[in-house]
């Protein structure tokens, strides 16, 4: 009877272990496909086959084959050189975009959630104006007025974006705010801004960092789509959703010019939510438990 | 006889939705050098409420608080950051009051390095400390999660006194500890109260504990105080109804 009851649970321990095993596998895959992507992003110029702007209407809208193995364009652009060329500016801008917003709405929440009071019901009340508008509507809206261009998109995105995570870092500061060891920091003579930086921040990371990964695909997917209304980067410069939009009168006749940056899209976005799943499974304490966590 | 602390009509409201809870209502009281005052009553009584306005992380509505006659009632800023050179506090959960980010050795360095002590020298005196609190220099290097409630404690205790203060607050410092902890704990400070010539606010609901340490004893009902005098005397005499009580309650 007490035999069996051991066993299971060591079986438990044992599964749970191996789960973790599992998850650390998963992010390690993830990560260095992520790092593949990046890097290949990078160096682009370097690898491609074809200069991507170089035309050649004798071989306009021809199909995959050995030379190109994407096919090409109607100004006869090779498709590869393309779609690697254009992942440069799609992710990272959408890095960049993310970044902008996670530093300066963590910030923002940081203030507000520390300082409380006027001033932060003052913010608040702002960033529910921006949540209050349909986010891909005020982004066209801010791009349209700021004229086309990607540091445009990215700045009408950011303009949309930061509320979320202003919001979000709020929520932890004021839910961590109170515990003693925030009271002890402060009867240690330590100044506001280190209590925030040392004691708060470094404690409320882990959910920021969880969903500003998972946002990095939806900030592709949304810049790709400002760029294929034409609000993004403009020709020539090879962008995914404009590379996109280029061919989209095409699907029928020549589908690989409309395919190949989806394909890209679809992927790259695809990997970068998969790798925030697996970061969340990571970090957040409510899907993990640490065993042993406090020595008996 | 000097006083350490004084408090003239302390006050303190709380709103509850439309309610308004009186959490702390015209309490004055002293502390004289090297003295333990302690502070007994149920939970909910105000004894928390007094020990958060005298270390100014809440702001009273009314009354005064002087520290060593010098009043710190509405000090903030750089003013207040050398009261707390003078006050420390111990909390009521060991392991909530370090930062589960920061070694323990840090968070007691802290305050030294505050108080513009070089990063080598802040580390030697941590060590100092934490020995005093029967603790060795390896406790300097864990996080507080893999320490016991009673070693955190004691770590906790170690960071108050590290930059001597003259007064320490102890908020139910031994009530989340078992007893034979709990003993070792209030030995420990009885010696180090001897030795340093500290004062003690010692915040309890246990009236066994009070008598061991405090050399005066006020007992709280709803935010005022209701009666004080020496704890044997309270214990044996207790003159208020709601004494008695609380004293059958625990034995």
């Amino acid at each position: 009877m007490e035999l069996t009851t051991v066993k299971a649970t060591t079986i438990k321990i044992r599964t749970h272990k191996k789960q973790q095993d599992r998850i650390m596998i998963k992010l390690f895959i993830f990560l260095a496909l992520v790092i593949l992507l990046l890097l290949i992003a990078a160096f682009a110029a370097q690898l491609v086959p074809y200069d991507p702007y170089a035309q050649d209407l004798t071989i306009a809208l021809k199909p995959p084959s050995q030379a190109h193995p994407l096919g090409t364009d109607r100004y006869g652009r090779d498709m590869l050189s393309r779609v690697m060329m254009g992942g440069q500016t799609t992710i990272y801008s959408a890095l960049l975009l993310v970044g902008v917003i996670t530093t300066f709405g963590t910030l923002v929440g940081l203030f507000c959630g520390y300082k409380g009071g006027k001033i932060d019901s003052f913010i608040m009340r702002v960033s529910d104006i921006f949540l209050a508008f349909p986010g891909m509507v005020f982004a066209i809206a801010v791009a349209g007025v700021l004229g086309g261009g990607i540091i445009n998109a990215v700045v009408a995105l950011a303009c949309i974006s930061w509320p979320k995570f202003a919001r979000l870092a709020r929520g932890q500061v004021l839910a961590i705010k109170n515990m003693p060891y925030i009271s002890a920091a402060k009867l240690s003579g330590s100044r506001a801004t280190k209590i925030v930086f040392k004691h708060i921040l470094p404690n409320i990371t882990g959910p920021i960092l969880v969903t500003a990964t998972l946002d990095i695909g939806t900030m592709m997917m949304e810049l790709a789509g400002l760029s294929f209304l034409g609000l993004g980067a403009m020709p020539p410069i090879a962008e995914w959703g404009s590379m996109m939009s280029d061919g989209r009168s095409m699907l029928q006749t020549a589908p690989w010019v409309i395919l190949a940056p989806g394909c890209a899209i679809f992927i790259t976005v695809m990997l970068f939510n998969l790798l925030g799943d697996t970061v969340r499974d990571v970090l957040d304490p409510k899907t993990k438990k640490r065993p042993n966590r406090r020595r008996k | 006889m000097k006083s350490v602390l004084e408090v003239r009509h302390l006050k303190k409201a709380y709103q509850h939705g439309k309610e308004t809870v009186q959490a702390v209502d015209d309490v004055s009281f002293q502390i004289h050098t090297g003295e333990c005052l302690g502070l007994v009553g149920e939970s909910g009584c105000g004894k928390s409420t007094i020990a958060k306005m005298v270390t100014r992380l809440e702001s009273p509505d009314a009354g005064e608080i002087f520290l060593n006659d010098r009043e710190i009632t509405r000090v903030s800023g750089k003013a207040l950051r050398t009261v707390y050179q003078q006050m420390q506090m111990v909390f009521q959960m060991p392991v909530d009051s370090f930062n589960p980010r920061i070694k323990l050795g840090e968070g007691i360095r802290e305050s030294l390095i505050n108080q513009g002590m070089g990063r080598r020298e802040a580390k030697t005196k941590a060590w100092e400390y934490l020995e005093i609190c029967g603790l060795d220099k390896t406790f300097a290097d864990r996080y507080p999660h893999q320490v016991s409630g009673g070693e955190c404690q004691r770590a906790s205790i170690a960071r108050a006194i590290a930059i001597k203060p003259c007064l320490v607050i102890c908020d139910e410092a031994t009530s989340a500890l078992d007893v034979t902890v709990q003993a070792q704990i209030i030995k420990m400070l009885k010696r180090l109260k001897k030795e340093l010539g500290m004062s003690y606010l010692f915040i309890c609901h246990d009236l066994a504990l009070v008598q061991e340490i405090c050399d005066r004893v006020m007992v709280m009902q709803n935010g005022t105080i209701v009666e004080q005098g020496i704890p044997d005397d309270i214990i044996m005499r207790p003159r208020e109804a709601y004494t008695k009580k609380l004293i059958d309650s625990i034995f």
